[in-house]
């Protein structure tokens, strides 16, 4: 589509075709003083727009800081947190360790204890059928006389074997 | 070889104690042992009693007697 010639356009349109074009047109807006090219900007609203989008990335910006700083403390906290944990764990695995040990020696040392009880027992009952088959025997051969001051010359004057008796 | 610790009735009664169980108001192991050592002094005294009389000396009590009196 070809461009319509500027001769055949209305009045108006060659008008601002001949002020775009015109060296004096921009000679004066290049000479207009600044209050009235600020003038122009806040009436386009452009300063407007500049200062908030200023002010929204200032605000981004301690926002970025803001989180960046807050990850920061959380892995701060996490890892105390983890370390505070583990600590806790160890020295809790440690008193474990310790009472299991503790408990695992008390158990041999009652076992050891039960069963010495055991044998100690077994010796007893051994020496009582034993003492019995002695004093059986002093009876079968009515040896109590002999004894009894074979006792008394050993200890010098009667001692609790004087309870051994012929009618037990 | 099995361990042997060494036997407290304190420790022991300890334990029982951090149980909730009650303690022990004696001590079986050295009841045993007090009524052993009885019962050895008067074997032994028995036993050397009769030493010497031709009847106990040529019975097979007397080596019992001093087989279990650790005599031998």
């Amino acid at each position: 589509m070809t461009q319509p010639d500027p001769q055949e356009r209305g009045g108006a349109s060659a008008e601002v075709e001949d002020l775009d074009n015109s060296p004096a047109y921009h000679t004066w807006w290049a000479s207009l003083p600044h209050p009235a090219l600020g003038w122009t900007r806040q009436a386009y609203g452009y300063e407007a727009w500049r200062e908030r989008g200023r002010r929204d990335a200032k605000i981004i910006e301690t926002l970025q800081a803001d989180l960046a700083q807050a990850r920061a403390d959380t892995d701060d906290l996490v890892a105390k947190a983890w370390d505070a944990a583990k600590a806790g764990i160890d020295q809790l695995t440690q008193e474990c360790d310790q009472a299991r040990a503790t408990q695992e020696n008390l158990l041999t040392g009652m076992e050891t204890y039960l069963m010495e009880i055991h044998q100690l027992r077994a010796e007893n009952q051994a020496l009582l059928r034993v003492v019995q088959d002695v004093r059986g025997f002093i009876k079968g051969n009515a040896l109590w006389v002999d004894v009894l001051g074979s006792l008394r010359a050993l200890d010098g004057q009667a001692q609790p074997q004087d309870e051994v008796t012929p009618s037990s | 070889m099995t361990r042997k610790p060494k036997v407290s009735l304190a420790a022991l009664n300890q334990w029982m104690e951090d149980s909730g169980l009650p303690p022990f108001d004696f001590d079986p192991h050295a009841e045993c042992k007090r009524e052993r050592d009885e019962l050895r002094a008067a074997l032994s005294a028995m036993d050397q009693a009769m030493a010497g009389h031709p009847i106990y000396e040529t019975s097979t009590l007397q080596r019992q007697v001093q087989s279990l009196l650790g005599q031998t």
